[in-house]
């Protein structure tokens, strides 16, 4: 069972790991620099004579039950043959003994196979080019900041998203005033008159986003967005391989009220757009709104992550490996905050307060 | 031939300078022509018919009635000067008086006279002349009537009232009642586009309430006669029991205008007014034109206090009397001026705009005319060589100037006069202190020192100044302040003008580095997608239904300001009268100033 478990993609003409070139659509070799297709290597490795695995016997068969049975896995490096624990939501990692870029297969496959996978455009340099442009014209950023990280930490994640098609039907109701003004003599008067207006509709969205990983940030993989979704492919496990993925652990029904509520939203908000400009202001009042029909598909989505410690604190950087979108917060020099805000300030003040000075002397 | 038709045309230059010469008295007959037309008024034949009822009539009556209608003055003189020369040359007047009655018409001013020569004086009663002049007024603008009718009007009535006077004393009283349009008798017909007529001869006293018996009536009209004569005023007493809706103000105000009150080139007048009208009991003093600046809020507030008493006991009389006197006094002070004003100047009718001062004539004087008193000899002197000094420095003059108080209504007008009459030159500035009048001192610039300097607040700087700080201690301030004014162009600013700048300055520093430090805050922290914009299926959107609800309204009401309404409501809860200036608001009636109290 271990053999169906993991995916190993080696050179054909080396035989050294394979990774998966972003942007190309092909898996390249470190080692020799060949490239081949993921659909070629498939058909090559199914007719390849391997070489006869170690023999793990009964043992093996029976600590694969109990790893089973135990429900913590332990997956054989095809290369080295190490025993590899992991968390349960990984689904490819590379091997610590020999580098191998490993596919758990078994977790993205049958019912837990994704749809579709958008691969990587960005490489591990682009990506950390990103960063580095990002930090630049910070100038609220700590002189020492970039010191203390390390860019090249930066991983490529395939994270896993629910994209979320549903219809969005009912109704939502306003409060709105008209405003009428008349004097007589004596007094000014103000009329207000007050309406409830009520809007009935109905639209449709496709694609809304929802990271299915408890791991990730959902702030900041929703800041990612949009991805171009142009750019997804049927999902194959060749596109993992060199980068790290996880499984799904927050399945749809966990997932959609965050969607549910972006599209409720935003079916208001157009819904208020048609209450009319004959009202002098329009509040929302509240709405009734449902789900139609609502589907999902399971996709894996390209990112890159960095932690870096500064200041006993942890801060998070995405990269979307798509579009090349970063995100993240960034710690704050106290000191150049305070600087820039009072020396712009004084600065400022006197300048005004010259030209004044000229104006009024 | 020729020299007989440069006699002959002599002759007719002569004839035509002086008509009445050759048809005065002593030349009688059928040539003595009363009725004399210098415009051409009136057609040639109608002219006749003109002279022959006044003749007739005069004769009858033993009492001249001329008329002369000109439209150019001779040489300086005024209209009454005029209608004495008129009268005296043409030898007008019958008897051993010279009785007669003179009808004076200014076809280029609109203004009419009617004189009383003789026994005519006495004969004619305040009542009846004011009755001629009103009637002939009302002819005159009267558009159905020529103006050969309007003086065969005339001539009737005047006919008629010295008729009436020889043969009984009043057996009856005068009309009263209102006229077409049921306003007050003497209340025009037409008020748009009605011009002023200013006569003599006009009533003193109008009873219209009858309060007064006829020996108050007689006695009040000759104290005011008296008074009016004396200090060439024009004053008058009137009451009424109806104000035909009009207010008070606009009664008293209108009474003046359409009835020609006013003496001097600015027509001022004032009314003491009370009204005995069912619902608004009160009185009022009213000053149109130059009196406007007479009867300010505290000579009429001064005046309220005197007749209080008197009017709310009922004792009318007393209070006119008291009234009459006081304002006798008022206009007394006015006529006792300083040396250097020109002899007969009357500085309540004195035309001030336009004056132009004239060049420096005497600048050798003291520049510190200190007739207050407020400083002492080393301040004069110390305040006398700075200011010669800043006038050679830079080409003006300035002056110091204080007296204990106005011969003036307005002591920004004595300042004035101050500066014209003693020849200070065109441009300067004048620091001027009248402590009878306002406690702090005030500045007057002239000429080129109006446009450069007038619109800078050194004024109300000193002014300020002279806040719990004595007249020595701001003078010298002023000084400083008038010394760099001159030398920079400006006045030094303010310890708070720089403060001010400062706080603009930090506020506007706080402000953009505020704005600044969001700048830099952007991208520093994640910003989570919200909405769903960007997922919606293009045209999904469907709008099934939309229905809109009343369910209630609100009102809220704010009061209008309104000025000029708030002075009079508050005014009429405490049952006093402001004493501000008003404005009637109506073409015809002008404005007017003054004040009073209900009772």
């Amino acid at each position: 069972m271990p053999d169906q478990q993991t995916v190993t993609y080696k050179c054909p003409y080396c035989d050294a790991p394979l990774r998966y070139i972003a942007g190309g659509k092909q898996l390249g070799c470190a080692s020799c620099g060949n490239k081949f297709a993921p659909e070629l290597l498939e058909q090559y490795s199914r007719f390849t004579k391997k070489d006869a695995p170690f023999d793990w016997g009964d043992y093996k068969k029976s600590f694969q039950r109990d790893l089973r049975r135990s429900e913590k896995p332990v997956y054989v490096c095809r290369s080295c043959g190490a025993a590899l624990e992991t968390d349960e939501t990984v689904a490819s990692l590379s091997c610590p003994y020999c580098d191998n870029e490993i596919v758990l297969s078994d977790r993205l496959s049958g019912g837990l196979q994704p749809n579709g996978v958008i691969p990587f455009a960005l490489d591990q340099k682009a990506a950390v080019k990103a960063v580095r442009n990002y930090f630049k014209g910070k100038k609220l950023l700590p002189r020492d900041f970039t010191a203390f990280h390390t860019l090249s930490k930066i991983k490529g994640v395939y994270v896993p998203f629910w994209l979320f098609d549903a219809g969005v039907d009912g109704d939502a109701a306003f409060d709105c005033t008209t405003v009428r003004r008349y004097s007589d003599s004596d007094y000014d008067y103000t009329e207000t008159k007050h309406y409830l207006v009520r809007v009935s509709g109905s639209m449709r969205f496709s694609g809304v986003p929802v990271d299915g990983s408890e791991k990730a940030d959902d702030d900041l993989m929703s800041a990612l967005e949009p991805f171009d979704y142009s750019g997804v492919v049927p999902f194959d496990p060749g596109y993992l391989a060199g980068y790290l993925s996880d499984r799904f652990d927050s399945d749809p029904d966990e997932s959609l009220p965050r969607a549910s509520e972006r599209m409720e939203d935003c079916t208001a908000a157009h819904l208020r757009s048609a209450v009319g400009d004959g009202y002098n202001s329009v509040s929302f009042k509240g709405s009734d709104l449902r789900l139609d029909a609502p589907g999902v598909k399971y996709v894996l989505l390209p990112v890159y992550l960095l932690n870096v410690n500064y200041g006993g604190k942890s801060y998070r950087f995405a990269v979307n490996g798509q579009t090349g979108r970063i995100v993240g917060e960034l710690p704050v020099s106290r000191a150049k905050k305070l600087g820039y805000y009072w020396g712009f300030a004084s600065a400022v003040a006197a300048a005004v307060s010259f030209l004044l000075y000229l104006i009024a002397r | 031939m020729k020299r007989s038709t440069a006699v002959l045309l002599a002759a007719l230059l002569l004839l035509s300078l002086l008509p009445g010469v050759l048809f005065s008295a002593g030349a009688l007959d059928n040539t003595y022509y009363r009725y004399n037309d210098y415009v051409g008024a009136v057609s040639e034949e109608n002219e006749k018919l003109l002279n022959r009822k006044a003749q007739s009539r005069s004769e009858e009556l033993e009492m001249d009635f001329p008329v002369c209608v000109f439209d150019t003055l001779r040489d300086d003189q005024t209209r009454p000067e005029y209608a004495d020369w008129f009268y005296e040359h043409n030898k007008f007047g019958y008897g051993e008086n010279r009785d007669g009655i003179l009808l004076l018409l200014d076809m280029k001013n609109y203004v009419f006279d009617i004189y009383y020569y003789g026994a005519a004086a006495e004969l004619i009663d305040d009542v009846t002349a004011g009755e001629l002049v009103n009637a002939f007024r009302d002819d005159c603008h009267n558009d159905d009537m020529s103006f050969y009718e309007v003086f065969d009007a005339y001539f009737d009535r005047v006919f008629a009232a010295v008729d009436a006077a020889r043969t009984a004393e009043h057996t009856t009283l005068p009309s009263k009642a209102d006229n077409a349009n049921g306003m007050p008798y003497w209340y025009p017909l037409e008020t748009e586009g009605f011009t002023d007529f200013h006569g003599t001869g006009l009533p003193l006293v109008v009873d219209d309430a009858e309060i007064f018996s006829v020996k108050q009536e007689k006695e009040l009209a000759e104290k005011i006669r008296e008074m009016n004569e004396s200090l060439n005023v024009s004053y008058v007493a009137l009451t009424a029991d109806a104000l035909h809706g009009l207010t008070p103000e606009e009664y008293a105000s209108d009474f003046l205008h359409f009835n020609g009150y006013g003496v001097g080139e600015r027509y001022g007048a004032v009314v003491f007014f009370l009204c005995l009208d069912m619902t608004d009991r009160c009185w009022l003093t009213i000053a149109i034109n130059s009196y406007e600046d007479v009867f300010t809020y505290d000579v009429t507030y001064e005046i309220d206090e005197l007749v209080d008493s008197d009017i709310r006991g009922g004792n009318y009389y007393g209070a006119f009397l008291k009234h009459a006197d006081f304002t006798r006094d008022l206009f007394s002070k006015y006529r006792e001026l300083p040396s250097w004003y020109p002899a007969g100047t009357d500085v309540i009718d004195l035309d001030r705009e336009g004056r132009f001062p004239p060049e420096n004539t005497d600048l050798s004087g003291p520049r510190v005319v200190d007739n207050a008193g407020l400083y002492s000899p080393e301040q004069k002197e110390e305040y006398e060589t700075k200011l010669r000094e800043l006038s050679q420095t830079y080409g003006k003059e300035f002056f110091i100037f204080t007296d204990e108080d106005s011969p003036v209504p307005r002591a920004y007008d004595y300042a004035r006069d101050f500066w014209y009459y003693n020849g200070y030159g065109r441009d300067g500035v004048l620091l001027y202190a009248i402590p009878g009048r306002d406690l702090k001192p005030s500045l007057l610039f002239e000429g080129s020192c109006a446009g450069d300097y007038g619109e800078l607040p050194l004024e109300s700087r000193v002014r300020n100044r002279s806040d719990g700080n004595g007249l020595p201690d701001t003078t010298a301030y002023y000084l400083k302040q008038l010394e760099f004014l001159l030398k920079h162009g400006r006045l030094p600013m303010t310890v708070w003008s720089v403060g001010f700048i400062i706080l603009c300055g930090v506020c506007v520093g706080l402000i953009a580095a505020t704005w600044l430090r969001s700048r830099l805050m952007r991208g520093m922290t994640v910003k989570k997608a919200s909405g769903a914009g960007q997922y919606i299926v293009p045209g999904s959107l469907i709008i099934r239904n939309r229905t809109s609800d009343y369910l209630y309204s609100t009102v809220s009401r704010t009061a209008r300001s309104k000025p000029s309404e708030s002075s009079s409501s508050s005014s009429s809860s405490s049952g006093s009268r402001g004493g501000s200036s008003y404005s009637s608001g109506r073409s015809a009636g002008g404005s007017y100033s003054g004040g009073g109290r209900r009772f």
